[in-house]
């Protein structure tokens, strides 16, 4: 380290400070709600190559720590004094742009001709075209569809604006002012931190500041590796599953093999399923991107809570996502809901820890977040009124030595919710429940979270409700070292009338007047074995009105019963009710749908098949993907599908295709 | 000299501080006297035979302000009454799921904070009211009544009732208030519109929850308060501070103990407003640094600043209040070294007890022993020589941070300063720009036992324009109780369109808020007020926007109330706060709110007498900052004359605090007693 401790922990306040400070400017002066509504923005200070030094962990979102300008700025480069950078174009910006709504916006930032930092910040804007208002459909097909893309290019140059791109994005949005709005705030905010990194440097002079820089990013690093080198060296291989791709139901399947050695970290998503023909992808260019590790990142910070949060702690990160992966997919490949996928990322990376520090990982949380929105049609002004009903997450994992959250889930526990009394102020609908649902819970020593149920009857003719990013409702959330999984989520047309329906995944729904929708969420996923649960926990919850008397029975082995109106634990009863049972010492419960699937899908399967995919173009491959499965269903194929199978079918294709 | 005299009276964690004022003279008086945890009336009794001794005797009080910290300490610590809850059906888990953010997402063990009523004592209820106020399903008493008995049945001592938009229209928690009444007399009932009629169920319930589950123990205090000071011999009835900087009678405080959270630090900001008010400064950052945390506060144009929206212990506190927020690390915040071997400050802290090193007890260096280390602070003559300070203990509880910096115990104090400063500098200036503030147009006004020692750094450091140290910064919360206005505050949410609003309507009600402020005035004890004012504003917002803005409506705007002027209004603040506005836009109107303030008859605080040229330094000592070596002067507080400056680097020591003055400023006290420190390259 050049900077002395003391020094460099000063540092690192005045470059939060500032990093931070661009992020209060954008709260203030953007436009678009998003900001407002949920946080969706971000900003930091990126060190000359690219990485960032500084993130500030109160303000905006955390996920876009280990992203580089690098690329972006080598697009647009040579770079001079003055030069802002605007871009939402993932291909050209290796991933530092997700989707197109995330516009970007990054100065460099010189002394003397010399480049010492970049200031950067984003906001998920409110609309760049497309198919759809504000620019997100899980049906897009291609990222043409999904709106305007900014490749790199220079917003301000040498400190004047470029009223020609201005004139570009704004033909090309349904809300320019609102973007403008947005792209002012973000500009406002990286010349304020350009003053105040040269007033920095004024202070502390220009070595100090390059140094500290480096320190900071050495600090993450290390310290990464400090909790990292707690993990034993091995190889642990784990995947998770979407239910299915919107367009069939075949499950996508996201497998990664985490390697662990001395210290470093390497993701290997060479088994990873491909791209997909809607916007599930994540585009990364198979460079290390934060999105495909947000639990990793998730498990350094929990683990050292001081650590400075900067692209440092990725350094020992490396990650192998071959091209035309969902991980690494390749244009045009739409890319609107790659929220969903990181989600599961974040299950199917921390399943792989849990292989190695069991003690150490939360079982699965509802790993979704559907966003439930209502649109109802304004007669008067011929436009529509849209609210989001609620945001619906799920229960958290149980972990080692607590409980899940109930109701929220860590993979988006950055949601809010709605007050019921603002929604009904704010479009028509009256809204029947919103509660915690009994026996929803994975089972386990410390139990998972409950589910959360919404129903809302519509009261407009013409109403319309989607709910992007709804998830597990086939694929169980999975309960880790003997725990249970938790329940799945549902949809359920007018629950507990005559016309009571299930409804499958919502992509849009018309309703009618008087229905009522009833969306559940899943639960989160038990931590070690029930009957390690203390008796006296599940009474309370059976009195808490969370577990009903046969759950307690049938889940925890314990016996409750009735004496002058007061329940009380049967401890006898519970005893040889808890001793008669064989315990299950499963690692894993992936709950009974997973397990179906795997009887026939085997993981050797799909593996291979991931695999011998990877010899046709990206394009192709989901097609060929689903052929496959298809031609397996056709031969009945109900037994475990075997390598050779697969070979053999891939071999059959190639035959016909003659 | 008559004998009529104002006592103000602050509990602290530590001590309770007592401050009168003699009504005829100005004269002020300060007094210290351990708190006593278990008993805190007794710490006032104890105060009281303390300024017996000095000559005042109870019976010649008059006027007799009170922050209580009762509400606070029984929330924060969980000590409160077992209470049950009654909600619409459909939404038990109002207190569970809260707003659903986790305080900490990324942190696998952040969980959102436990409710103050489990849910086995949650009860639900068939009624729906719509977001008018209409009655779609009226209440249903069976199962209401199923409800009542089933918190009865649950050991519960009292009922919160919260049902969906009772805001609108109170009639359901009213039909249930009352049938407690009828069918379960015993238990007290508080209903969440009679207490906060706003928008947002969660926060109306839980803090409706808060009320009740610290209510008890509050009119238990305040009933042995009276019984005790009767027994002193103190004739007059107290009156208590409130969160909104006002006073309230103690009746008033003890059916709304909610109100009381935050007076403690409310009315050290009004006392700030006082000595601001005195020293001819509008724009104060009020910097109030005590044994655990710095707190700040911002006074723009002299006058406190209000949020809407605070939290404590992990609950949603949805009434104004005067705005603070904290900025680190305060006297007792220790020095520690993380796993990667960077130096922190905070925000753990020794407490008090075992107290910093230098009190002799703990072996954990904290920003105390880092001031006496640097030679700030006065072994001797610490807290007017009460508390015993011992350097060699500083240095033997800093030695391991020294050892790791490879520095001196003295350099390694230095360097936790600078550690501590840089914090709170980031700290405050997130506030000021999340609230558009230009902190080198504000001045700081140090107080608290640690505030004068550190604010000259802060300052520096934001670039502030001069530094305002009070007479007495120790005691500026009993002062800003003595001067403190009785104030009350009304809200009604209306969220409509601004299109939709007749302006009949507007000014009806805002008339029914004005009647009900100035009904709670009526029924104070308050005699002697010198008239009052009605301050009217509106929270409104952009159709579509999720955060709405206040906004003070003139007499004038609400005379002529219609929806251009209210609008351009509106379109200028927006403008003013965020830099845009947009005048196509529609506004929408969420909450109209009054604020009455009954003005209290304020004290002449005696002036201090005129002196000229430099004040003489009683003594010399070396001081250390920014890794530089100072002789400093040291002059006594007491013996500074208006109009006498002092140079810097200077220390002035007083009986509650000490002040530094950084080489490149100067001090200079005015008639108030006020030291304002400015930059040498300033003056004239």
């Amino acid at each position: 380290m050049k900077t002395d401790p003391a020094t460099l922990e000063i540092m690192r306040s005045y470059y939060n400070a500032i990093a931070a400070g661009m992020g209060h400017v954008i709260e203030r002066t953007s436009f678009t709600t998003f900001v407002k509504e949920s946080a969706d923005f971000a900003t930091a200070l990126a060190a000359p190559s690219g990485e960032f030094f500084v993130y500030p962990k109160t303000v905006g979102v955390t996920i876009f720590l280990g992203l580089s300008v690098k690329r972006a700025a080598e697009a647009c480069g040579p770079l001079e004094p003055g030069d802002i950078i605007i871009t939402n174009e993932p291909y050209s910006s290796d991933g530092l742009a997700t989707h197109l709504p995330d516009v970007h916006v990054f100065k460099p930032i010189f002394v003397d001709g010399e480049l010492i930092s970049y200031a950067w910040a984003f906001v998920h804007c409110s609309d760049v075209g497309g198919l759809v208002p504000s620019s997100i459909s899980p049906e897009a097909t291609d990222i043409h569809q999904e709106g305007l893309r900014i490749p790199p290019v220079k917003l301000y140059k040498r400190g004047e604006a470029n009223p020609d791109v201005h004139t570009f994005l704004n033909a090309n949005s349904r809300s320019p002012k609102l973007n403008l709005g947005d792209f002012n705030a973000m500009v406002a905010a990286v010349n304020t931190a350009e003053q105040r990194m040269l007033s920095l440097v004024d202070k502390f002079g220009v070595q100090a500041v390059k140094d500290s820089m480096e320190d900071l990013m050495d600090q993450g690093e290390s310290r990464a590796r400090q909790v990292i080198s707690r993990i034993p060296d091995g190889t642990y291989s784990f995947a998770d599953y979407l239910d299915d791709d919107m367009v069939s139901d075949t499950p996508v399947r996201l497998a990664v093999s985490v390697i662990v050695k001395d210290g470093d970290i390497t993701l290997d998503f060479s088994k990873c399923d491909p791209q997909v023909r809607t916007a599930f992808n994540l585009v990364t260019n198979g460079k290390k991107h934060s999105f495909l590790f947000q639990g990793l990142i998730n498990y350094i910070i929990s683990s050292d809570p001081y650590i400075p949060v900067n692209g440092g702690l990725t350094r020992p990160i490396s990650v192998i996502a071959p091209a035309g992966t969902l991980v690494n997919p390749v244009y045009p490949a739409a890319v609107g809901v790659r929220h969903t996928i990181t989600m599961r990322l974040y299950n199917a990376v921390l399943g792989a820890l849990a292989k190695a520090i069991p003690d150490e990982i939360p079982a699965a949380g509802a790993g979704q977040s559907a966003i439930v929105v209502l649109s109802t049609p304004d007669l008067l002004n011929g436009t529509r009124n849209m609210a989001v009903v609620q945001p619906m997450g799920g229960g958290g994992g149980g972990q080692s030595d607590m409980d899940g959250a109930d109701g929220i889930d860590h993979a988006s526990g950055f949601l809010r919710n709605t007050p019921i009394e603002s929604l009904e102020q704010h479009i028509e609908v009256l809204v029947h429940r919103y509660e915690l649902l009994e026996n929803t819970a994975g089972a386990g020593q410390h139990r998972g979270g409950h589910a959360i149920v919404l129903d809302f009857e519509i009261l407009e003719e013409g109403s319309t409700v989607t709910a992007r990013g709804m998830e597990r409702l086939r694929f169980h959330p999975w309960g880790l070292a003997g725990g249970q999984a938790g329940s799945l989520g549902q949809v359920t047309l007018n629950p507990g009338s005559e016309q009571e329906r299930p409804l499958p995944k919502i992509s849009v729904l018309h309703p009618s007047p008087g229905d009522i929708i009833s969306i559940q969420s899943p639960g989160g996923g038990g931590w070690g074995s029930p009957y390690l649960r203390k008796p006296e926990e599940v009474l309370e919850e059976f009195r808490a009105g969370l577990i009903s008397q046969e759950h307690a029975e049938q889940q925890y082995g314990v016996v409750l019963e009735v004496q002058n109106g007061s329940w009380s634990v049967n401890k006898g009863a519970t005893e040889s009710l808890r001793e008669s049972v064989q315990v299950q010492d499963d690692m894993w419960d992936f709950g009974p749908s997973r397990t179906a699937y795997e009887s026939v899908w085997t993981p050797e399967a799909s593996d291979t098949l991931a695999v011998l995919l990877q010899q046709l173009p990206p394009m192709q491959r989901a097609v060929r993907k689903q052929w496959v499965h298809d031609e397996a269903a056709r031969q009945s194929k109900d037994h475990a599908l075997m390598p050779e199978d697969i070979q053999g079918l891939w071999e059959q294709w190639a035959a016909t295709a003659r | 000299m008559t004998n009529s005299w104002r006592l103000g009276i602050d509990i602290g964690g530590t001590f309770t501080d007592l401050t009168v004022l003699n009504n005829e003279t100005g004269q002020l008086t300060g007094i210290k006297t351990p708190t006593v945890p278990s008993d805190p009336a007794q710490g006032i009794a104890n105060g009281l035979a303390l300024l017996k001794a000095q000559g005042i005797q109870p019976e010649d009080i008059h006027y007799f302000v009170h922050g209580t910290t009762i509400g606070l300490n029984t929330l924060l610590q969980r000590r409160g009454e077992e209470i049950a809850l009654i909600v619409t059906e459909g939404f038990r888990d109002l207190l569970n799921l809260q707003r659903l953010r986790l305080p900490i997402p990324y942190d696998f063990s952040s969980r959102l904070p436990e409710p103050l009523i489990p849910r086995e004592r949650v009860f639900t209820v068939k009624e729906r009211l719509t977001h008018d106020g209409s009655v779609h399903t009226p209440l249903d008493m069976q199962s209401l009544d199923e409800a009542i008995q089933g918190a009865a049945a649950s050991g519960a001592q009292g009922v919160v009732i919260c049902f969906l938009h009772s805001y609108k229209n109170p009639v359901h928690e009213q039909q249930a208030v009352n049938r407690i009444a009828e069918i379960a007399p015993g238990l007290a009932a508080n209903a969440s519109s009679s207490l906060w009629p706003q928008m947002r169920e969660y926060e109306r319930a839980a803090m409706t929850s808060v009320n009740l589950y610290i209510q008890p123990n509050v009119q238990r205090y305040f009933e042995t308060l009276q019984e005790r000071l009767q027994e002193e011999g103190v004739k007059t009835t107290p009156f208590i501070t409130q969160s909104n900087g006002g006073i309230m009678d103690i009746g008033t405080a003890a059916e709304a103990p909610v109100r009381t959270l935050f007076s403690g630090p409310a009315a050290g900001v009004i006392g700030a407003v006082h000595a601001a008010r005195s020293a001819g400064i509008g724009n104060v950052i009020t910097f109030d640094m005590g044994g655990t945390s710095a707190d700040i506060s911002i006074i723009e144009s002299g006058e406190p600043t209000f949020t809407h929206f605070n939290q404590l212990g992990g609950m949603p506190i949805m009434l104004p209040s005067v705005s603070m927020y904290s900025v680190g690390a305060g006297g007792g915040s220790y020095a520690w070294i993380d796993n990667g071997g960077l130096l922190k400050v905070g925000p753990e802290s020794v407490g008090s007890s075992p107290g910093p090193a230098c009190y002799g007890k703990g072996d954990r260096a904290a920003l105390t022993d880092a001031f006496l280390l640097c030679g700030y602070l006065n072994p001797d003559r610490f807290a007017a020589g009460n508390v015993q300070l011992y350097p060699e203990r500083s240095a033997e509880a800093i030695g391991p941070v020294a050892e790791h910096l490879g520095t001196s115990a003295r350099e390694a104090a230095d360097a936790m300063i600078r550690v501590a400063v840089a914090n709170m500098y980031a700290e405050l200036s997130a506030v000021m720009e999340q609230h558009g503030f230009d902190p080198r147009e504000f001045s700081l006004l140090a107080f608290g036992g640690g505030g004068p020692v550190t604010a000259n750094f802060l300052a520096e450091e934001i670039q502030a324009q001069s530094v305002l140290v009070p007479p007495s910064p120790g005691t500026l919360c009993a002062l800003g109780a003595l001067t403190a206005d009785f104030a009350y505050d009304a809200v009604l949410t209306l969220q409509k369109r601004l299109d939709e609003i007749q302006a009949e309507q507007l000014k009806k009600e805002y008339g029914l808020l004005a009647d009900q402020a100035l009904a709670w005035l009526d029924n104070q004890d308050a005699a002697g007020l010198e008239g009052s004012t009605l301050y009217y504003s509106m929270d409104a917002r952009y159709s579509g926007q999720a955060f709405e803005i206040e906004m003070p409506l003139d007499r004038q705007l609400l005379e002529d109330s219609s929806g251009e002027q209210l609008a351009s209004a509106f379109h200028e603040l927006h403008r003013r706060q965020y830099g845009h506005s947009d005048p196509a836009a529609v506004l929408e109107i969420i909450n109209l709110r009054v604020r009455l303030v009954g003005h209290t008859v304020k004290p002449v605080i005696s002036e201090v007498a005129e002196g000229t040229g430099h004040a003489l330094p009683t003594g010399k000592r070396s001081i250390i900052y920014g890794g530089t070596e100072y002789e400093a002067d040291v002059y006594a507080r007491r013996e500074l004359l208006a109009g006498q400056v002092v140079e810097g680097p200077a220390i002035v020591e007083q009986d509650d605090t000490t002040v530094l003055v950084l080489h490149n400023w100067y001090g200079e006290s005015d008639r108030s007693g006020n030291l304002i420190l400015k930059r040498k390259e300033v003056r004239a």
